[in-house]
């Protein structure tokens, strides 16, 4: 286990020095604050308005460092041919797949971490000035849906880590993983819609049917439902939040046995 | 040390190497010399398990230590933070990175600088540091070692390699400085359009040797 | 290549099937002759287009109704019907993408609803998006709005039983609902609907309740015999007093 966790290491104090980083925890940490602002132009469901800009945010966050500290790390480990040296250390490139996974995964929680604590901050404040229109514990729930978000980014991340262990390097990797993250969120919100009934009661039979199939895949609980009812301080039901982190698990490790699967097979030119 | 049989390796159908079998023994270290896209990077890769061989067997007689050809290192690790992964990762003590940087004659205020604010020669230095850790590999696979030094660096980096080559290593450099092969190998292999088409054995280690060589080279183009 | 010129060939007609059919902001400074219509699909269009943040595109939805309330409001009332379809166009897109968004209610009720012609619309929008809220405020607003404005009391009654079954209901709702019943279909429609309450509502309701069934059978209008008469299996309220939803 060594040589994973010398390379987790390596690979977070890799990330935590970027400069895109450090730029986007502090990003992190003043948005939520900034946001206050837009806030206080609605009349009512300020808290709810707070956490849903809180929300975008931590995806805009999220999506950030996605494409430009996670998915450069990887192009460049093989099109610049770090991977090299590192794979001949020696490493086994399974193990090489899964300790840059562990250590880009890691390197999300310390910029998350600052922003939710920011958020749960900015949204207690609003909630001390504001009691009449923001309920109390609102930075408590926004905490648990924060958290909760990150779990489809982790989904992503594998997704990332496939599609960059089969490609050539940077510019193919972000237009596949621009076209898979454009997919995984418009796909859950179609499938809905058309499972309207009004919708539904015009398209055919087999159609309905192989709509609710790949509906079925997916995870029952999607993350705008999610973040919807807890701006609203509504929690989910355990049981939906417990299927909802397994579903996105089973997709991070799916994807990520695909990668080593890949990854074992390829030539590094 | 090194045993290489009918190695080959093709693209589509296309052979980038063929029927490369050669032998290194212990304490020797024999070059490869050859124009661009000869396949000198295919066969090195390809021994290393990099490429996936297409025919052919690799005998490594140890864990090979390999130095490719410039690779672009994490710009925000610093040279002591890159060679202490390989420490932790190998099990060795820390102590060993700061000992191959110093061998590797890298200045000690750089050790601890971003590799982005370290000039070519100087990453070039950390990559020798980088073969040169642990000491423990006796397989070593060398593609353009003097890249971006200047005629001192690669003095001293070939001094370093002859030790190496002295305690027991088997060496194998890919270079196009074809004086610095000659001083460093006692045997060359001429590799053209992915065939070792000659072996040629160094007697003198001296400048008409080299040219000599270069000579035998420009033939087979 | 080929693989990416197929994903840009499919986004180029979803990008202007989208543009062509979701106006989602930016406030003309003129009236538009054919303003958009909330129509069988839009809901499923916004859905999509809201992807994973519906909340966000609700409040986006409120900032563009301030944004056409102020160039609206300074104009003559013969263009002002074209700027309040833009306007009921974004209310039912707020409520849709976030049925529990209660600045989308309140300006429904308090800026749509005013505006001659539009009580309707107004109705409409608390109508469909109230029925799954958890409170009944705003179906009691809607119910009002049906009285006093479109005089439909059956529509009225309807919504009101509906407010009134709510689980955050108000004595004042049961009340409404009970007058609208009086004088609709009888005392005793309006007393077996508060018995009704009565049975189904928190205990704190209990006493508020009998107080003003104990009121209608004292009112001189009423003639409560029926009611009390009433054998036990005919007590039982139709649909439309039980604050059932129904499609209208």
């Amino acid at each position: 286990m060594n040589d994973i966790a010398a390379l987790i290491r390596l690979t977070l104090r890799e990330l935590l020095h970027q400069r895109a980083y450090i730029l986007l925890t502090a990003v992190a940490l003043l948005i939520p604050w900034l946001l206050i602002i837009p806030m206080s132009l609605f009349l009512i469901d300020l808290g709810k308005v707070l956490s849903d800009m809180l929300f975008a945010a931590e995806h805009v966050l999220l999506s950030c460092f996605l494409f430009f500290i996670a998915a450069p790390l990887m192009a460049r480990d093989i099109e610049q041919k770090v991977c090299h040296l590192l794979l001949t250390v020696p490493l086994k490139r399974s193990r090489y797949i899964i300790a840059r996974f562990g250590g880009t995964a890691l390197a999300i929680l310390p910029m998350l971490l600052l922003f939710l604590l920011s958020s749960c901050a900015a949204l207690e404040v609003v909630a001390h000035f504001w009691p009449v229109y923001v309920k109390a514990g609102i930075g408590l729930s926004f905490l648990l849906g924060g958290g909760m978000l990150l779990l489809p980014y982790l989904s992503l991340l594998g997704l990332l880590y496939l599609i960059s262990t089969a490609s050539s390097g940077g510019a193919e990797t972000l237009v596949f993983l621009l076209s898979a993250w454009l997919l995984s969120w418009s796909v859950p919100p179609v499938l809905a819609a058309l499972q309207q009934p009004e919708v539904n009661a015009k398209i055919p039979d087999w159609i309905s049917a192989l709509i609710t199939a790949i509906d079925h895949i997916l995870p029952h609980l999607s993350s705008g439902r999610l973040a919807l009812d807890i701006a609203h301080q509504h929690i989910p039901p355990g049981i939906q939040l417990g299927a909802y982190t397994l579903e996105h698990l089973a997709y991070m490790l799916i994807t990520l046995i695909l990668a080593i699967m890949i990854f074992e097979r390829r030539d590094l030119t | 040390m090194i045993h290489i049989e009918g190695l080959g390796k093709s693209y589509g159908g296309q052979w980038a190497l063929r029927h490369a079998s050669f032998q290194i023994r212990s304490g020797e270290a024999v070059g490869l010399l050859g124009a661009n896209g000869a396949g000198k990077s295919t066969l090195i890769k390809s021994m290393l398990g990099l490429l996936k061989p297409t025919e052919g067997t690799v005998t490594l007689a140890s864990d090979a230590v390999y130095l490719p050809e410039q690779p672009q290192l994490p710009e925000t690790l610093s040279p002591l933070a890159m060679l202490r992964f390989k420490c932790r990762a190998r099990g060795w003590a820390q102590t060993q990175a700061e000992t191959a940087l110093h061998e590797a004659g890298l200045a000690q205020q750089a050790w601890n600088r971003p590799l982005r604010q370290c000039s070519k020669g100087m990453r070039q230095r950390v990559l020798i540091a980088w073969c040169l850790c642990g000491g423990h590999e006796k397989v070593m696979l060398l593609d353009e070692p003097m890249s971006g030094l200047d005629a001192l660096g690669r003095a001293e980096v070939l001094s370093l390699f002859k030790q190496r080559r002295e305690s027991g290593a088997a060496i194998m450099m890919c270079s196009h400085i074809v004086p610095d092969m000659v001083r460093l190998c006692s045997r060359i292999l001429l590799i053209s359009g992915g065939v070792i088409r000659e072996e040629v054995t160094i007697r003198e280690h001296s400048l008409s040797e080299a040219e000599i060589l270069e000579k035998k080279l420009a033939r087979w183009q | 290549m080929i693989v990416r010129l197929l994903a840009l060939a499919l986004l180029l007609p979803v990008l202007f099937l989208a543009h062509d059919r979701i106006p989602l902001s930016g406030v003309p400074q003129q009236p538009d002759a054919n303003p958009p219509r909330w129509g069988a699909n839009s809901a499923s269009w916004h859905r999509i287009v809201a992807g994973p943040l519906p909340g966000l595109w609700a409040d986006q939805a409120i900032l563009e109704i301030f944004n056409i309330y102020n160039v609206a409001k300074d104009k003559p009332s013969t263009e002002r019907p074209q700027w309040w379809h833009l306007l009921s166009y974004q209310l039912h897109r707020a409520l849709t993408l976030d049925p529990r968004f209660r600045d989308a209610y309140r300006l429904t009720e308090g800026l749509l609803a005013y505006e001659p012609g539009f009580s309707l619309d107004a109705v409409d929008i608390l109508e469909h998006n109230a029925r799954d809220a958890e409170s009944g405020e705003y179906l009691l607003v809607a119910s009002f709005l049906a009285h006093q404005d479109l005089h439909d009391d059956a529509r009225a009654i309807r919504l009101a039983s509906m407010a009134a079954s709510k689980e955050d209901t108000s004595l004042l709702a049961a009340g409404f609902a009970a007058r609208l019943i009086q004088r609709g279909k009888g005392c005793a429609a309006a007393i077996a609907f508060l018995q009704q309450r009565k049975r189904l509502l928190p205990e704190k309701y209990a006493g508020g309740i009998e107080k003003k069934i104990e009121r209608l059978k004292q009112d001189p209008a009423c003639n409560p015999e029926p009611a009390a008469d009433m054998p036990e299996t005919q007590a039982m309220p139709p649909s439309w007093l039980r604050g059932e939803a129904s499609q209208s």
